[in-house]
C-alpha cells in the first residue's frame, strides 16, 4: 500500500517513472484521477484582488524603501568622473585632524615609559627619590612604604634616555637602588644608579610596566619649570655671572635655577664663577651644559664642598670635550649635533674611565652602523666596565656586538649574561671566548 | 519587453516609485490569493497582501539581487502571515472566518466549496501545497520559504493533498 501510495505522490509530481508503462489500473487509477481532479480545481482555482488594489497599496507606500547604512553611506559618493571630489576631501579632512591632534598634543619628546623603582628599607621613616630627572630636587619625589615586606615603591613615568638616580633615606643618607646593577661613580666618591630607556624599552633589567596605571608619578619638566629669582644678595654680581653663562651659549633656566642653588648653599658669586669656569671658555658648550649643570645640582644636594663642586664640573667638562674630539677624528663629526645620545654615551664613558683608544677602536668599528646602535654599544661598555670588565675582552666583546649587528634587546641579554658571569667569577677571556658558542 | 524583477527593484531604489507599481501588478492577485489561503477572512487577507507589499518596499535595499524575487516576496507574506495569526491567537480575538453570503452563484458556490476545504487543512500543511500547486514552487523553494528542511516540505505536501481530496469528496 504504501508503495502504491509513494507511486501515486510522484506521479502526481512528475517525479516517478516512465509514466505510461506505470500508469495504475483499477482502484489505483481512480484514486488517481480523484486526486488529479482535486489539484487541477486548486490549480484553476483564481482569487483576483480588488480592483483598486494597486493603486491603494502605492497611496500606502512610504516615500523610499529605508536604506542600509552602508547603502547611505554610499548614495553621498557621486557617479563615474566625479568620485575624486569626495577622496581628495576625504583625505584633506584625515590629514587636517590628525596634523591639528599633533598641534594639540605633539608626540615628539613626550613619549613617557613607566617604570616602578623600589627600595627595600624596612626601618626607614621616609624616603624619596632624587635624579638627572627632577634635577635632584629633594622631596620632590616621595616613595610610599613600607608595605608589608619592607619595601619602598615609587611608579614613575620618565622620558627615553639616561637617567642617574639615588634614593635618600631619612632625609640624609643617599642609597643607590638595591639590585646594584647598573650602577656608577658619582664623582663624590660614592655612586648612582643609571637608567637607560631607550625606544620604549628599559636597558636594565627592573621590574617596570608597559601600561599607564593609576598612581604615576611625573617628575617636573626639569627643562619647563619657571626660574627662581636670583638672589637678592650680591645680585649685580650673580647677574654678571648668569650674563657670562649666557654669552657662552648655555640655556638661561637651568643656569639661572643652578645659581639659585649654589646661592641657597652659600656658595659666593666668585665661587660659583670659579666652578662654572670651564663652561664659559668658549661657546661649543651648549649642548652639553645641562650635564655640566645637573652635575652641579647634585652636588648642592649631596652637599659637596667647594672643591668637590669643582673637580666633578671640570671632570664632566673634560670629558664632553674629550668625547667631541673623538666623535670628530673618528668621523663622527656631523653626529654631534643630530644625535646627542651618541656624544652623551660617549662622554660618560669616558667619565666613568674607560679608556679612549678603545673607545676610538671601536666607533672605528661601528663605522657606517646606525648611531643609536653604537650608542647602545657604548652604553653596555660601559656598564661592564662598572661591573669589572676591562681590556682586551671588553673592547672584543664591544666589537663583536657591532658587527652582529646586535639590538638594543639582544645588547641586553649579552649584558645580563657577562654580568652573572663575572659575578661567578669567571675569568674574563674564558667569558668572552664561551659569549658566542 | 519586460523589465526583470532585478531591473525593477534597481529602478526602485535609484528613487523611481513606478517601477514597484509594475512589481504590485505582477503578483497582486498571487499574493491575494495567498494570503487568502492563510487568512480566510478577505478583508484580513487584502490587508495582509497590502501589507506584504510595504514591506517588500521598506526592506528593498536588503534584496539580494542573486535570489529570486518571487521566492523572497513570498517569503515576506508567509512570516507576516505567520506573525498575524500569532498575535491574532495571543489577542484571543474571535475570529469570523465566513461571512454571511447573499445571493451566491454557482462559480461562487465551488469557489466557496474548495476554500473550505482548504482551510479545514491545518496550516502548516495548507501553506506548502498551494506554494507548490497553484505558485509551481519546487521542494527546495518551499523548503526555503517555510524555513523547513526537504523532506519535511516533501511530507507536508502529501498530506495535504490527501486531507485536500478527503476534504473535497465529503
Amino acid at each position: 500500500m504504501k508503495s502504491q501510495d509513494r507511486l501515486l505522490h510522484n506521479l502526481l509530481d512528475g517525479t516517478g517513472p516512465e509514466q505510461r508503462d506505470s500508469e495504475p489500473t483499477g482502484h489505483e487509477a481512480e484514486r488517481l484521477s480523484l486526486y488529479r481532479e482535486g489539484l487541477k480545481r486548486l490549480e484553476d482555482h483564481e482569487e483576483k484582488a480588488p480592483d483598486d488594489f494597486a493603486a491603494r497599496v502605492m497611496a500606502a507606500l512610504p516615500d523610499k524603501p529605508r536604506l542600509t547604512w552602508w547603502k547611505r553611506l554610499g548614495s553621498f559618493w557621486p557617479e563615474r568622473r566625479f568620485w575624486p571630489i569626495p577622496a581628495v576631501a576625504g583625505a584633506l579632512a584625515l590629514f587636517a585632524i590628525v596634523a591639528g591632534l599633533n598641534l594639540i598634543w605633539p608626540t615628539q619628546g613626550k613619549i613617557l615609559i613607566p617604570v616602578i623603582l623600589d627600595l627595600y628599607a624596612p626601618s626607614a621613616k621616609q624616603v624619596d627619590l632624587v635624579g638627572t630627572f627632577s634635577g635632584w630636587k629633594a622631596e620632590e619625589l616621595p616613595l610610599k612604604g613600607p608595605d608589608a615586606v619592607g619595601y619602598w615603591t615609587i611608579a614613575i613615568k620618565l622620558a627615553p634616555g639616561r637617567h642617574e638616580y639615588k634614593f635618600r633615606v631619612n632625609g640624609t643618607r643617599f642609597v643607590p637602588d638595591d639590585d646594584g646593577e647598573a650602577l656608577r661613580p658619582d664623582g663624590f666618591g660614592h655612586e648612582n644608579s643609571v637608567l637607560v630607556i631607550r625606544g620604549g624599552t628599559r636597558q636594565f633589567e627592573q621590574p617596570y610596566m608597559l601600561t599607564t596605571c593609576k598612581g604615576m608619578v611625573m617628575p617636573k619638566d626639569n627643562q619647563a619649570e619657571a626660574a627662581l629669582p636670583l638672589p637678592k644678595e650680591n645680585r649685580g654680581q650673580w647677574q654678571a655671572v648668569l650674563d657670562k653663562g649666557i654669552a657662552a651659549g648655555i640655556q638661561r633656566r637651568q643656569l639661572e635655577k643652578t645659581l639659585v642653588r649654589l646661592a641657597t648653599a652659600n656658595f659666593s658669586p666668585d665661587q660659583a664663577q670659579v666652578i662654572l669656569e670651564p663652561l664659559f671658555q668658549d661657546v661649543q658648550t651648549g649642548n652639553y651644559a645641562n650635564h655640566v649643570l645637573l652635575k652641579l645640582q647634585e652636588g648642592v644636594l649631596k652637599k659637596a664642598p667647594f672643591d668637590g663642586l669643582g673637580a666633578v664640573a671640570r671632570t664632566r667638562d673634560n670629558s664632553f670635550r674629550k668625547a667631541k674630539n673623538l666623535l670628530a677624528r673618528t668621523g663622527y663629526g656631523g653626529a654631534i649635533e643630530t644625535d646627542p645620545a651618541l656624544l652623551d654615551s660617549t662622554a660618560f664613558a669616558l667619565e666613568s674611565g674607560q679608556d679612549q683608544s678603545l673607545l676610538n677602536e671601536v666607533l672605528t668599528a661601528g663605522k657606517g652602523k646606525h648611531p643609536n646602535q653604537i650608542t647602545a654599544v657604548i652604553e653596555a661598555g660601559e656598564s661592564l666596565h662598572n661591573a669589572g670588565l676591562q681590556g682586551e675582552p671588553l673592547k672584543l666583546i664591544m666589537k663583536d656586538c657591532l658587527e652582529k649587528e646586535l639590538k638594543s634587546r639582544e645588547i641586553r641579554r649579552v649584558l645580563r649574561h657577562i654580568k652573572k658571569k663575572l659575578k661567578e667569577g669567571l675569568d674574563h677571556k674564558t667569558i668572552r671566548d664561551k659569549l658566542w658558542v | 519587453m519586460h523589465p526583470t524583477d532585478a531591473a525593477l527593484v534597481e529602478q526602485c531604489l535609484k528613487g523611481q516609485k513606478d517601477a514597484f507599481a509594475e512589481i504590485v501588478n505582477r503578483y497582486q492577485h498571487r499574493v491575494y490569493y495567498m494570503s487568502l489561503t492563510r487568512i480566510r477572512d478577505r478583508y484580513e487577507a487584502e490587508d495582509l497582501a497590502q501589507e506584504t507589499f510595504i514591506q517588500v518596499y521598506r526592506k528593498l535595499a536588503t534584496y539580494d539581487s542573486q535570489r529570486s524575487f518571487k521566492n523572497w516576496l513570498f517569503c515576506i507574506c508567509a512570516n507576516l502571515g505567520k506573525n498575524r495569526l500569532r498575535s491574532r491567537a495571543r489577542r484571543r480575538e474571535v475570529h469570523n472566518p465566513n461571512p454571511e453570503p447573499q445571493e451566491m452563484t454557482s462559480q461562487d458556490q465551488s469557489r466557496i466549496d474548495l476554500m473550505d476545504a482548504l482551510h479545514k487543512i491545518p496550516e502548516k500543511k495548507r501553506i506548502p501545497l498551494v506554494l507548490k500547486h497553484v505558485e509551481g514552487f519546487s521542494y527546495d523553494e518551499i523548503a526555503a520559504i517555510m524555513k523547513i528542511g526537504i523532506s519535511a516540505a516533501k511530507m507536508r505536501v502529501k498530506r495535504g493533498r490527501d486531507e485536500l481530496v478527503r476534504n473535497l469528496s465529503e
